[in-house]
């Protein structure tokens, strides 16, 4: 572990300055965002909403850059008979890239200063907000104290590119709720493998990772692993002055979960994660310099898990459309405005419920 | 979903078609070199610059795209398609090898892609042989002289004299084979064989009454070697070396020797030594090796010189290949017969080289794919991206498990 970590602090430190690079710009970003979701089964509605005010602050470095972010957010559910929420603060989180020609790497701090140790209640709400086949871009008020790294590399031969990479984040103990005190998720460890065949402005891209979590302890003893997660991903991209467009498609395995049965962790009997499929476009247009137009869309289809229907451990399939758009502009040389709505439907649990999303952000950013 | 699918790669396959540029097959009888305002820079930057001049190749605008190309070039001065672009138009479209050469020896210092560098010097080789005929030649014809200022020693064939006449080409041939050592002996003196012998046939063919001591006066150079030669049969020739000042007066004159062909080694050994006591050279340290040893293979790389000399450059070829083959490992056998090589292949490659330039153009840069394809694997691999965005991240997210009962 000590080997990891000085080959991090070593790996985090700008080995070779590039200094043909221009340094990017020290920038601030202030931003909020309100993601609300209602989920419609038969005559019952449960809106759930969202508000977050991240704050981030990045600062350029010879070959790299450092980011700071954390944020504030509120939760709340309403349905026919209450109201329910809960606010405080999110985690903190530093990130250091270096790109160094060939290669990026990353180094990564969450500090804890996110809410933790939540009630019986606020525990449930904040469970719901984390559900798969709901698309909150916030999933939890925070963890603990987590550290690690990750490093890509790349080659090009001709038209085609590849890369290979690993990270591997080690996850510190914290207390989720009320009665789950030292709880230490599993670290994790992820490869990763890709090429590229450009040609052109176009950019095609194929990518599989593996991603290995390890046993979650509670007070020291072994209680959970999550399964093993492999994601193959598919992506295309044209990029010229004026336009670019992305588009990926990505279908995420889960594997089964080990559990803890008569004192050892063993394979669950069938596999209680259901697979994603999730898809994602975006074109932007720069029609005059300084402003960006943009159209994003995004499809996210949850496939039912093992179990039988009327099974307590069934969870049944889901899907999701989102679809929306919005403009940056660059005010002057120091500050730039980016405004974003996308709104989206879909079903859950096999059809039994509706969905509606809506997404509104704001986000300033202030260059120095 | 397999018709989204073909859809999708048919879209894809139809815009990469689109974006693809026109492969011309030949740009070549565009003129003079058009009137460029060089202070005048227009004020795209690189990238824009750039992209203009290689959207006016594609439309077959090389003009503008020679214009373009110059001034991005100017600000993106590492971009070897760029340099490319303004060798080949320099080159094939306005016959200017004076301006071509740079371009493709800066371009080829950028290392763009292992099949071009052989191509390119050989191009280069076959363009600078010309540059400095037609440079020579037009001193000629107008009346000027120095091509050989900046060299110290010129060289001039050996005056054949007698009723018979020697193998040809062995008046070149038999001062070549001693450049090597010379230029071991006098390291900080300039002997660049290749442009001596160059400029020393143009001036054979254009002058009315060529003679030794006349080029000496015009070529510039600090000293010419020359000489005589008579065959005296059986193999045997009669030799003096001749060594002419500035103002083409004999500085030095060697009492003649005989050397016989059938003893390569030892008719070479003895030229060098008179050349040493000519040209004053330092002695060796080592005892000089002779580069031919193969009483076949001199006649033949005598011949194989004298030949590319005059232009014959396949005939040439042929004559070097078989004195390289005769008498193996000799570097100096190899890089007579590699004149002829570059020449006789640099001369024809126009059209190759077009064709690797388009391939080159076609190819991603490379900056750009190596990181997208760094952006594209490192985001899986990222430790715990969040979503402050206000975007879904990707990764499913993995709920504290403390318990089983815990949903």
């Amino acid at each position: 572990m000590k080997r990891f970590l000085a080959a991090l602090i070593v790996a985090t430190i700008p080995l070779t300055p590039l200094a043909s690079q221009p340094a990017p710009p020290l920038t601030t970003d202030a931003s909020a965002f309100v993601h609300q979701v209602k989920v419609q089964s038969g005559t019952e509605e449960t809106r759930y909403r969202q508000a977050v005010s991240p704050v981030s602050f990045t600062i350029p470095m010879t070959i790299g850059r450092i980011s700071i972010e954390s944020a504030y957010m509120y939760l709340e559910a309403k349905d026919s008979t209450e109201t329910r929420d809960v606010s405080g603060p999110l985690d903190t989180q530093i990130t250091s890239d270096w790109h160094l020609g060939r290669a990026i790497l990353t180094g990564y701090v969450n500090l804890p200063t996110g809410s933790d140790s939540l009630d019986a209640a606020d525990a449930a709400l904040a469970r719901d907000v984390a559900r798969n086949d709901l698309n909150f871009p916030i999933k939890s008020f925070g963890q603990g104290f987590d550290y690690g790294g990750a490093i890509t590399i790349a080659h090009q031969v001709g038209h085609w590119a590849i890369s290979a990479g690993g990270g591997y984040i080690i996850r510190g103990p914290y207390t989720p709720f009320v009665g789950a005190a030292d709880y230490d998720p599993g670290n994790e460890l992820t490869f990763t493998a890709g090429a590229s065949y450009a040609s052109g402005n176009w950019t095609f891209g194929m990518d599989t990772s593996g991603h290995l979590i390890y046993v979650d302890r509670l007070a020291g003893a072994p209680v959970f692993r999550n399964g093993k997660q492999i994601v193959a991903k598919g992506s295309l991209k044209y990029e010229s002055r004026r336009i670019r467009l992305t588009a990926s498609a990505a279908e995420i395995l889960r594997l089964k979960n080990r559990e803890m049965v008569d004192g050892a962790l063993l394979y669950e009997d069938r596999d209680s994660n259901g697979n994603d499929f999730r898809a994602h476009g975006n074109l932007s247009l720069m029609p005059f310099p300084g402003i960006t137009l943009f159209a994003e869309g995004n499809f996210k289809d949850i496939t039912e898990n093992a179990y039988d229907v009327g099974n307590p451990l069934y969870q049944g399939s889901g899907r999701l459309w989102t679809y929306g758009g919005g403009l940056s502009i660059r005010l002057g040389t120091t500050e730039a405005l980016t405004l974003r709505f996308i709104r989206g439907d879909g079903w859950l649990n096999d059809r039994q419920e509706d969905v509606e999303t809506l997404n509104a952000r704001v986000s300033v950013r202030l260059f120095f | 979903m397999k018709n989204q699918f073909y859809i999708a790669l048919t879209a894809l396959s139809v815009s990469c078609a689109a974006t693809t540029p026109q492969a011309p097959t030949a740009i070549s009888s565009m003129g003079t070199v058009p009137e460029l305002n060089r202070t005048e820079m227009p004020s795209q930057d690189g990238g824009e610059l750039r992209s203009a001049a290689l959207d006016y190749y594609a439309k077959g605008d090389y003009v503008r795209a020679l214009r373009f190309g110059y001034w991005a070039a100017q600000t993106i001065p590492t971009d070897v398609r760029l340099r490319m672009l303004l060798g080949i138009v320099y080159d094939g479209g306005f016959d200017r090898p004076d301006l071509a050469i740079p371009e493709y020896q800066r371009a080829l210092s950028l290392k763009p892609d292992k099949r071009f560098d052989d191509r390119l010097r050989r191009r280069i080789h076959y363009l600078n042989r010309r540059l400095i005929q037609n440079t020579s030649r037009t001193l000629l014809t107008t009346n000027s002289s120095n091509p050989l200022s900046e060299n110290w020693l010129a060289l001039y064939p050996l005056e054949i004299h007698g009723p018979k006449s020697p193998d040809p080409g062995l008046e070149i041939g038999l001062i070549d084979w001693i450049l090597p050592e010379v230029q071991k002996r006098s390291p900080n003196l300039h002997v660049d064989a290749f442009t001596a012998w160059i400029v020393s046939q143009v001036y054979r063919e254009v002058s009315m009454v060529p003679s030794a001591p006349d080029f000496a006066r015009w070529s510039g150079a600090g000293l010419v070697l020359t000489g005589s030669l008579s065959d005296l049969g059986n193999d045997r020739l009669r030799l003096t070396l001749e060594l002419l000042g500035p103002s083409g007066e004999a500085v030095h004159v060697t009492p003649p020797v005989v050397v016989n062909t059938t003893e390569p080694a030892e008719a070479h050994a003895i030229i060098l030594e008179q050349a040493v006591n000519t040209l004053q050279l330092l002695d060796s340290r080592h005892e000089p090796e002779a580069p031919i040893r193969n009483p076949v293979a001199l006649p033949l790389y005598a011949q194989g010189l004298a030949q590319y000399l005059t232009g014959q450059v396949e005939d040439a070829y042929a004559n070097s290949e078989d004195a390289t083959a005769l008498n193996p490992g000799s570097s100096l056998l190899e890089s007579r017969r590699n004149w002829a090589e570059s020449d006789m292949l640099g001369g024809i490659e126009g059209g190759d080289l077009l064709d690797d330039y388009h391939r080159l153009l076609s190819l991603p840069d490379p900056n750009r794919i190596v990181r997208d394809r760094l952006t594209s694997g490192h985001s899986l691999g990222t430790p715990s991206p969040n979503g402050y965005s206000g975007s879904e991240i990707e990764d499913p997210y993995k709920p504290p498990r403390p318990d089983r009962a815990t949903p």
